[in-house]
């Protein structure tokens, strides 16, 4: 600046360029004016931008850019800089700019230097400016505010006060705040709230005002009474009133400004407007009673509002006694009210009292509403007078009343129910008081309701099952059901009932559990049918269990015995027995086969012919025979065939059932007795014919099997008989041929004999192949199982048939080490020599047959190998079948077809094997495997 | 001279009680022939033959039952019996009743006549 100031003008470029360049850059507002006009020849971006006018300033004069500053001194100043010489200088001056066609006020601390040529002429004027407008304003606000705010509060419409520092201390308060407090001005300024005014303590206040001095937020109160000494009197001011933080520049909580508005005067007003529509309400209540009068000379009549109500009548028009009254009854009371009223009218000994009870229908808004009128007719001379009286709305009384009634209906019908029903109906407290008993109850536990009600409820439970109500009851208690508990209760007589339970709480109408009903039904007789249904499954499984012990005997004997025995016990008989309808040489006898319960002596006698009448119905084919009491039973000669001769038993109760064959032939019959009378019954009878019905059919099945038995024997003394028979021709034929063998020489007999011994040889062999085959089948081929070398049977086997024939050569080869088989030998040697002589007999055109044998782990295996034409496939599965030929590979060679089927039956017997098949290169292979030892 | 070797042959077939004595004769023994059991004990205990040949079909208590009277005779069940029967599955019956061997019928005489002899040679 003082650089500036100084300056000087030199016109010298660089100079000047640098001054430029120092007035472009300076942060405050530089400008130059030249000459007297002040044409602008520099002003920086910063006065530029005070200016606010735009860039294109240079070479305007001043005044032509800030025309408004004309009304101000500063031309003036300006121009005066330029003549004198001397610079002016201002402070925070105020200076009302147009800044983008808008005024506005700036402040600024400013210069106008002069400055001189080389002649100490000015020849322009330099302006520096710092715009202060921020720092003014603000702090004007400040000044302004803190006054304006002080006025505020002294002037406000409502009650203001501010208290300054922790200790509220009051700095103003205006005059409705002291008007609210009630103290004169002096004695409180200037003191802590609280000590100004004591009165106000212990209100919550401080707190409160605490609280927002503390955290800065501020309070609302709605309608607070507080309490005051205001003016010497205790009083209550509500107050609308807020507590607002009071901060100073930097933001700081200094105190507290409060705003009240006493609304006093509203509450109080508001209070009393509520008590007086209280009151109102009251009486309108108390004039619920509405008035008529009727003046019965001039016939008009009188209704106030109320009753005019109570019609339903909207209108404030007359009313009469027939429009509006007798129309406004409800139709199903009119009769009896106008009845009523006649009455009074036509006889003053009633003294005129009206007294009654009726609907109306309202008029306009179709209301029901119940009445209740009383009222008084006034006579003159004996006529009515005059009617009057009050009407009362009671429409919700008589509601009441209906709902009670139906309440009532409910409760008796309910109490019809649960004294009519066939359950038994107890309810009790949840300390087992009984609280109730219907009659059913009574029924069943013997107990009348007087003795019951107000007894505990264990009278009627059994000592053992007390538990159970301790159970119930806390079901009850938490609100549970019991359903369909069965279990024992006991009556008076000390007898146990079957009862079946459900338990449910007996809840009031707040919803408390009170008690419990409790229904019960008695289920003895439901116990008794399940009772007897059970005894009834346990007698089928006994009948079960006999029938299968019968049905797996073939004995005859014994089925009987079991039959007799099963069906004595099951019918409950005394004695019981079986006879066969079979007749002795005597003629009309039945034959005791088993008996139970009595000696045999006795049931002799009840089977002799003097008794056959007694059993003739059974064998007769008219089915089971039941009697109560046979001696007083007609068909069996009431009794008389059953008299007793020393021991033989009493017959009181009889039954009989005949058993009959698959055939329907009746094989016999179960004849039941007991000395007492009725003890047998319609089940007793089932079952003895369910166990008679089986009973046939085991005894079909022994008679079958005994059958069967039987013509085993008879095989096993043909196979006997065959073997003796044939053989013995055979053996001797045999033993001739060798005698002549013996006693002749000459060759060509002793050729015929040996053909003749091949022929009586194959015979024998023939002939025992069929008795093995029949042995088979009657189950009796038997086997000498025993440890041998299969080896050596196979050696002696081939030796055997190499003997016979001439043209093959037989070769065995044994590839195991050890041979020892089990089995019966002869009976596989049996097999081998079988298996060798068919391959020398359907290989008759071949030379070798082939032997071998080998070992295998558990078993030996034997085969033998022809090469003959072999065997079709398509027989080979059934070659091993019983007189089964393969035909026509072999027309001319005899046999029976037996050979391989024993040879078969033989190795299966062994737990072996033995099959055939064809060799690749023709011929046939039998293979059999046996186990080893 | 050597004892000759006596036997007891028990059948009811005439045919083959001439066969055995054929051939028995033949080998030098001393043949007996029974057509009937019935009096076993007094025939074998009568004639104290080296061997006894009984054969399974023989009125009237039949050769099971025979040879058990032979084996329970204390003085007689060291004589040996060979069994002979048609049936083979006799064999294994008639072991059970005490025989000492079996043969069936028919049968060659080589084979009886050997058996017959290892019979004799087995007594003590």
């Amino acid at each position: 600046m003082d650089n500036f100031g100084k300056a000087k003008h030199s016109g010298q470029p660089s100079q000047q360029q640098h001054l430029a360049a120092l007035l472009e850059s300076s942060p405050l507002p530089i400008g130059v004016y030249l000459g007297k006009e002040m044409r602008i020849s520099a002003a920086n971006k910063a006065l530029i931008e005070v200016w606010g006018k735009g860039p294109d300033i240079i070479g305007k004069t001043y005044f032509e850019v800030l025309p408004e500053l004309a009304t101000e001194d500063i031309y003036g100043k300006l121009l005066a800089v330029f003549t004198t010489g001397i610079p002016y200088d201002v402070q925070n001056q105020r200076i009302e700019l147009m800044v983008n066609g808008h005024p506005r006020a700036y402040y600024f601390n400013y210069s106008f230097t002069p400055l001189f040529d080389e002649n100490g002429e000015v020849y322009g004027v330099m302006n520096t400016a710092a715009d202060v407008t921020d720092l003014n304003i603000s702090k004007q606000r400040a000044e302004y505010s803190e006054q304006n705010f002080r006025d505020m509060i002294l002037q406000a419409p409502v009650a203001m006060c501010l208290l300054n520092g922790p200790l509220f201390t009051i700095d103003i308060a205006n005059t409705a705040m002291l008007d609210i407090w009630g103290k004169p001005k002096d004695k409180v300024m200037g003191r802590p709230i609280f000590q100004a005014l004591p009165d106000a303590r212990e209100q919550g206040l401080e707190k409160l005002m605490e609280e927002v001095y503390r955290t800065g937020k501020p309070f609302y109160a709605n309608e607070q009474p507080i309490s005051l000494i205001r003016h010497g009197v205790a009083d209550i001011v509500y107050q609308n009133f807020v507590y607002q933080p009071y901060r100073d520049a930097s933001g700081n909580i200094t105190g507290i400004l409060a705003t009240s508005v006493n609304v006093t005067e509203q509450v109080t007003s508001r209070l009393e407007l509520e008590k007086a529509y209280e009151q109102v309400q009251l009486s309108k209540k108390a004039a619920q009673l509405g008035t008529f009068d009727l003046d019965l000379e001039k016939g008009s009549m009188v209704w106030d509002q109320r009753c005019r109500e109570l019609f339903g009548i909207a209108h404030q028009e007359s009313v009469s006694y027939e429009h509006d009254f007798v129309t406004g009854l409800h139709p199903q009371d009119a009769k009896r009210v106008i009845q009523t009223i006649e009455n009074l009218y036509a006889d003053p000994g009633t003294k005129g009292d009206y007294d009654i009870d009726y609907r109306t229908v309202g008029a306009t808004d179709g209301k029901l509403r119940w009445v209740r009128a009383k009222g008084k007719v006034y006579y003159a001379n004996g006529r009515p007078k005059r009617f009057i009286g009050s009407v009362l709305d009671v429409t919700s009384q008589k509601e009441n009343e209906l709902r009670l009634v139906e309440l009532t209906e409910k409760q008796a019908r309910l109490a019809a129910i649960v004294s009519s029903s066939d359950d038994i109906i107890i309810s009790k407290t949840l300390e087992g008081t009984i609280t109730s008993w219907n009659p059913a109850a009574e029924r069943a536990f013997g107990y009348t309701e007087m003795e019951a009600v107000g007894k505990h409820i264990s009278i009627i439970i059994p000592p053992e099952r007390l538990d159970e109500e301790d159970y119930i009851l806390s079901q009850i208690r938490k609100g549970g059901k019991v359903d369909h508990f069965d279990t024992v209760r006991r009556g008076k007589n000390r007898k146990n009932l079957q009862l079946s339970l459900t338990v449910s709480p007996v809840i009031d109408d707040h919803g408390n559990i009170i008690g419990a009903s409790k229904i019960a039904r008695d289920i003895s007789a439901q116990v008794a049918a399940q009772q007897v249904s059970d005894k009834y499954t346990e007698r089928l499984e006994i009948l079960n269990m006999v029938i299968s012990a019968i049905s797996e005997e073939l004995d005859l004997s014994k089925i009987l015995q079991k039959v007799t025995d099963a069906t004595t016990e099951l019918t409950g008989a005394r004695f019981g027995a079986f006879f066969y309808n079979t007749t002795d040489q005597n003629g009309e006898s039945y034959t005791l086969s088993a008996h139970s319960g009595a000696p045999r002596a006795a049931f002799e006698i009840f089977g002799m012919q003097s008794n056959a009448t007694v059993m003739q119905p059974t064998f007769a084919g008219e089915g089971p025979v039941r009697v109560d009491d046979i001696a007083r039973d007609a068909r069996f000669a009431n009794g008389k065939g059953f008299k007793l001769v020393n021991g033989r038993p009493a017959v009181s109760s009889y039954m009989a059932v005949p058993v009959t064959s698959r055939d329907g032939r009746i094989i016999g019959g179960l004849f039941f007795g007991h000395p007492e009378p009725a003890r047998f019954t319609m089940e007793h009878e089932s079952l003895a014919m369910s166990v008679a019905g089986q009973a046939a059919i085991s005894m079909d099945n022994a008679e079958l099997f005994e059958q069967v038995r039987k013509l085993n024997d008879r095989k096993d003394e043909f196979i006997g008989l065959a073997s003796h028979e044939l053989k013995t021709p055979l053996a001797s034929i045999n033993g001739y041929l060798q005698i002549l063998e013996r006693l002749i020489e000459s060759e060509r007999p002793r050729n015929f004999l040996s053909k003749a011994s091949h022929q009586v040889n194959r015979l024998t062999s023939l002939v025992n192949d069929l008795l093995d085959i029949s042995k088979i089948e009657a189950g009796k081929l038997q086997l000498s199982i025993g440890e041998f070398d299969l080896c050596q049977t196979v050696r002696d086997s081939v030796e055997l048939i190499q003997h016979g024939a001439t043209k093959h050569t037989i070769t065995f080869t044994s590839h195991a080490d050890r041979c020892m088989a089990k089995g019966d030998p002869r009976r596989i040697e049996q097999v081998i020599i079988n298996l060798l002589s068919n391959a020398v007999k359907y290989s008759p055109d071949a030379k070798n047959v082939k032997v071998d044998l080998s070992a295998r782990p558990g078993q030996l295996m034997v085969s033998v190998t022809d090469q003959g034409p072999g065997i079709p496939n398509d027989k080979l599965k059934h070659i091993f079948s019983r007189f089964y030929r393969v035909d026509e590979n072999s027309p001319n060679i005899s046999g029976l077809g037996i050979g391989l089927y024993l040879a078969h039956e033989i190795i299966s017997r062994h737990n072996g094997e033995i099959w055939a098949e064809n060799q690749k290169h023709g011929g046939s292979m039998f293979t059999f495997t046996l186990p080893s030892q | 001279m050597e004892e000759k070797k006596r036997v007891v042959v028990f059948d009811d077939d005439k045919d083959l009680l001439d066969i055995y004595s054929f051939i028995f004769e033949e080998e030098g023994w001393e043949v007996h022939t029974s057509q009937s059991c019935d009096q076993v004990l007094e025939i074998v205990a009568d004639l104290s033959p080296h061997l006894i040949l009984m054969d399974n079909w023989i009125p009237n208590i039949g050769g099971m039952a025979a040879t058990q009277l032979l084996k329970n005779d204390p003085q007689l069940q060291r004589i040996p019996v060979m069994y002979i029967s048609a049936n083979n599955e006799v064999a294994a019956l008639s072991k059970k009743a005490g025989a000492d061997g079996f043969i069936a019928k028919p049968f060659d005489f080589d084979q009886l006549m050997e058996l017959s002899e290892s019979l004799l040679n087995k007594q003590p």
